[in-house]
């Protein structure tokens, strides 16, 4: 039984380190004074080189942002944030934009290397023989390097950071940026636009399947940071791409803000599929420190057939505030959410989706996993909506939630609203324990109370845990396995 | 720099405070007032009236009615056989009549009536403009209490208004059905099509240990009218609440029930059906508060939506920490019989309790082509075909009432619509 193997040893090595990311890497920083003014603004736009529309743009954001009331609505508990009391650019000190891997500093490689993260281009994945990925690694406010890019310009793919995009491929960037996530979409995306400091830009030509996996590789390292990135992913007609999102954030007592704006876009016949596994510092086990994960994730299906799939596993963040969403705008077009929340400790998570289908014969299928534990608060909120033109239109959702121990609570609140007589839409959502049964049948068969528990929770989370890529997989059963790590007893 | 813009109050609302500071108001009344004052009628951005904008739809709020309280001239026929058959007219209680009573002198023995304003200790202790409004304006009603019989009695409200004018027409109920005593309550709302009149209508139900209540609300009002309805429970101990609310759309119809179990080993088992057409509104907003263990429910809703009419679904269970071994299941269904219908469903779980079963359903769509496929093919007309469908639909919810009586009548007020529609 491999399964019952590989739970074994992830609970082995939960003993040994808790959340192995939580290190400091000591390396010279650049910061831009503390607090928010246009004054900042203008200087991360000219650290950036960024042409005057650019800056424009975020200075239109920033005195929008300045009118604004922070949103209250979630089921998110947290002390007001002083927006004042903030990095918004942090740097390490190295020559700008290096042009090889020799050019980084080589304490930077170091941190990727712990963190498991493969910047060497030759470097093939344990267990994945042959397989690659070209990572895009982006620490504090910059990205620090972007992998495979040549290899990827021969397919014509564009990979490269957003700041890079904005100077060497503006019509672009221009184009696209803003469209899918306007500048005044909400609060936080609103501070993103006017303060965004790097992020990951990928450009897929007609017709191409993107040749390898692509992925962004975020770290929070500096204390009083905010990071904020800005992604644009756009697949032209009849494209495919696979995008891969991770992040990690040393252990600190104070809590620290990421506010990161996601847009995707695909035209006629084109997909993206967009993974994240987000394990930022959760906080310990009293709720102190942690990431506030604050983030506008939106892909929106411009054309016939086209197709976006979400995929996300949340083990991190002190507080996450997410609802990654499809805007089914094109005829037959799809769109999919598979989710695993897993909170514990005293994390706060108020995460799901929103389906907003306009396009005739639009689909789209939800799967979300909740799972609580410790006395943590784990909330699904998820919008599917038909317009009056959306005729045909399909959805089914599934939430499930986990309850683990009596001190958490898990929350469902979907909104479901059709205007579409043709649109038939399903939705079912269940909330339990680990039953009983289950236990005792582990149990029985030998196996301790956390080795049970991280088998069925693996069992609980298949569904969502199958749409991962491959690379993705394995790290995710372990994550698991850690993330519930005292939750029993 | 600060400043907040002045919030200009609506027509709806500037009636209804001029109303409310000529009552003479008791504590209570007048707390609900001063908290509709200070917070006006709710709109879509207070999340409970997000889909019915509340400060949108009631454009007015109507004199109170003056009618005198009569002996009930005309009694209507009751929609089921019932040993008392009570009367409100434009809100008003009539006098129990003699000639309305055909109880035996077991069930005379086993209910109280009086008119006045019982207490509200079946609501929900959070605030909700709904209960405030009846609060408000409501200064009479029934105070009913049942005590043990061997059979259930049947009680029957009847609310009529009468007015050739607008009139805002408030009225609250309270009813106790003691320790082991079971009892049937059933209540009708309905007025003219040809006046915008406006009806409150409270509702405080106390269901004590061992006590039984199977209750049913029929809401068939004038099609311009507004009903505010709200219903507030509490369950005892191996208590069981049985209602059923049967909407039929008009300009604005918005129900709000706060079922809390207050005992352990009840069981609530709450349907419901909303029928609309035209430019109907409807609301239907549940809450339900599992606040002690070992108890069950069951929530089943059924929303038929014909031409432009929307209706809306809000359903909250809430499983208080306390309150392990839950079993509650919520099903809301929506069938859309025209292009530009809306059905805005909300099913909620908040859950702060491990050891429960927990689930909800939702789903909406129109008439199934495969269904309607194998009628057709049998010969039958597709009107009648459609129709069959949803009665279909509807009868499930209606069929598991216990009390035969009731789900005769709630089928012919389903075959009623479905003929004038």
């Amino acid at each position: 039984m491999p399964a019952v193997q590989e739970t074994i040893e992830q609970v082995k090595e939960i003993d040994v380190d808790k959340y192995k990311y939580g290190f400091v890497t000591d390396i010279e920083m650049e910061l831009a004074p503390k607090g928010l003014s246009e004054d900042i603004v203008r200087f991360i736009s000219a650290k950036k080189e960024e042409p005057e529309w650019m800056l424009e743009w975020r200075l239109d954001a920033y005195r929008r942002w300045r009118t604004m009331e922070e949103p209250t609505w979630a089921r998110v508990d947290y002390p007001k944030i002083d927006f004042e009391d903030l990095y918004y650019y942090a740097a390490p000190k190295s020559s700008p934009g290096p042009k090889s891997l020799d050019e980084v500093d080589p304490e930077l490689l170091e941190t990727y290397k712990k963190l498991g993260i493969p910047l060497n281009e030759q470097a093939v994945l344990a267990g994945v023989e042959g397989a690659r990925v070209a990572v895009d690694a982006v620490f504090d406010s910059v990205s620090v390097v972007t992998t495979f890019k040549d290899e990827l310009a021969k397919s014509g793919v564009i990979f490269c950071s957003i700041s890079e995009a904005v100077r060497e491929h503006p019509e672009l960037v221009k184009k696209y940026l803003g469209s899918v996530v306007p500048s005044t979409d909400n609060f936080y995306a609103t501070l993103n636009a006017a303060v965004f400091s790097d992020g990951s830009f990928v450009y897929i030509p007609k017709g191409v399947r993107c040749p390898m996996e692509l992925s962004t590789y975020f770290r929070i390292n500096e204390e009083k940071t905010g990071q904020f990135e800005r992604t644009l992913i756009i697949a032209e007609e009849g494209s495919y791409v696979s995008y891969l999102e991770g992040c990690t954030a040393p252990m600190r007592d104070e809590n620290q803000l990421h506010a990161a704006v996601v847009e995707l876009v695909t035209l006629d016949d084109a997909e993206i599929k967009y993974s994240t596994v987000q394990n930022w510092y959760p906080g310990d086990a009293e709720g102190k420190g942690g990431i506030y994960n604050f983030v506008t994730k939106r892909g929106d299906c411009r054309g016939k057939n086209s197709k976006i799939s979400w995929t996300q596993v949340e083990t991190g963040s002190a507080i996450t505030w997410k609802y990654p969403s499809c805007i089914l705008r094109g005829e037959n077009s799809r769109g999919e959410f598979y989710s695993i929340a897993i909170s514990n400790g005293k994390q706060q998570v108020d995460s799901g989706t929103k389906m907003i289908h306009l396009g005739k014969n639009s689909s789209s299928r939800i799967i979300s996993k909740g799972i609580s534990a410790g006395r943590s608060q784990n909330t699904y909120r998820g919008l599917v909506s038909a317009h009056r033109k959306a005729a045909g239109a399909r959805n089914f959702t599934q939430c499930d939630s986990l309850l683990i121990g009596d001190q958490c609570g898990a929350h469902t609140v979907p909104y479901i609203e059709s205007k579409n007589s043709t649109a038939v839409f399903e939705h079912e959502a269940t909330t339990s324990k680990i039953s009983d049964d289950q236990m005792f049948y582990c149990q029985q068969r030998g196996m301790s109370d956390e080795e049970a528990i991280a088998l069925i929770v693996n069992g609980f989370v298949r569904d969502v845990i199958q749409q991962l890529p491959m690379e993705f997989m394995a790290e995710t059963q372990k994550l698991i396995g850690i993330s519930l790590e005292g939750s029993v007893g | 720099m600060t400043a907040q813009p002045q919030k200009i109050q609506t027509q709806g609302e500037t009636a209804l405070l001029q109303q409310l500071a000529v009552l003479d108001l008791d504590p209570t009344r007048q707390a609900a007032a001063d908290r509709l004052k200070l917070n006006g009628l709710p709109h879509r951005r207070v999340e409970e009236w997000k889909y019915t904008d509340l400060r949108a739809l009631l454009k007015d709020v109507p004199q109170l009615s003056k009618a005198k309280r009569t002996a009930a001239s005309s009694v209507a026929k009751p929609l089921i056989p019932a040993d008392f058959v009570l009367t409100v007219v434009d809100g008003i209680p009539q006098e129990i009549s003699a000639a309305g009573t055909t109880a035996s002198a077991e069930a005379k023995k086993a209910v109280s009536i009086e008119i006045g304003l019982g207490d509200a200790s079946g609501f929900h202790e959070k605030a909700n403009t709904n209960v405030d409004l009846n609060m408000a304006l409501a200064s009479s009603g029934f105070i009913v209490r049942f005590s043990k019989s061997a059979t259930p009695p049947v009680v029957f409200i009847d609310h009529i208004v009468s007015d050739a004018d607008a009139v805002t027409a408030a009225c609250r109920h309270s009813v106790v059905v003691e320790k082991g005593a079971q009892a049937v309550l059933v209540e009708r709302f309905s007025g003219p099509d040809d006046t915008a009149y406006v009806a409150s209508a409270g509702l405080s139900v106390i269901v004590e240990d061992g006590a039984k209540l199977t209750h049913a609300r029929v809401v068939t009002e004038g099609i311009q009218s507004s009903h505010l309805g709200t219903i507030g429970a509490r369950i005892g101990s191996e208590a069981v609440y049985e209602p059923f609310v049967m909407t039929l759309g008009s300009h604005l119809v918005r129900t709000d029930v706060q079922i809390t179990f207050d005992g352990e080993r009840s069981h609530l088992g709450i349907r419901g059906a909303t029928l609309v057409k035209g430019k109907d509104h409807t609301d239907m907003t549940l809450e339900v508060d599992h606040a002690s263990p070992n108890c069950t429910s069951i929530e089943q809703f059924k929303s038929v939506i014909a031409d432009e009419a929307k209706a809306v679904f809000q359903g909250k269970i809430m499983v208080k920490q306390i309150a392990q071994k839950t079993d509650a299941k919520m099903m809301s269904q929506g069938l859309l019989l025209s292009e530009n219908g809306e059905f805005l469903n909300k099913p909620e779980l908040e859950i702060f309790a491990d050891d429960v079963i927990c689930g909800h359903g939702a789903t909406c769509g129109d008439i199934d082509e495969d269904m309607l496929f194998y009628l057709l093919s049998r010969g039958i007309p597709r009107p009648i075909a459609e129709t069959m469908m949803v009665q279909a639909f509807v009868a499930e919810a209606i069929e598991d009432t216990e009390q035969p009586a009731i789900i005769e009548a709630l089928e012919a007020i389903l075959a009623d619509w479905l003929a004038k529609r």
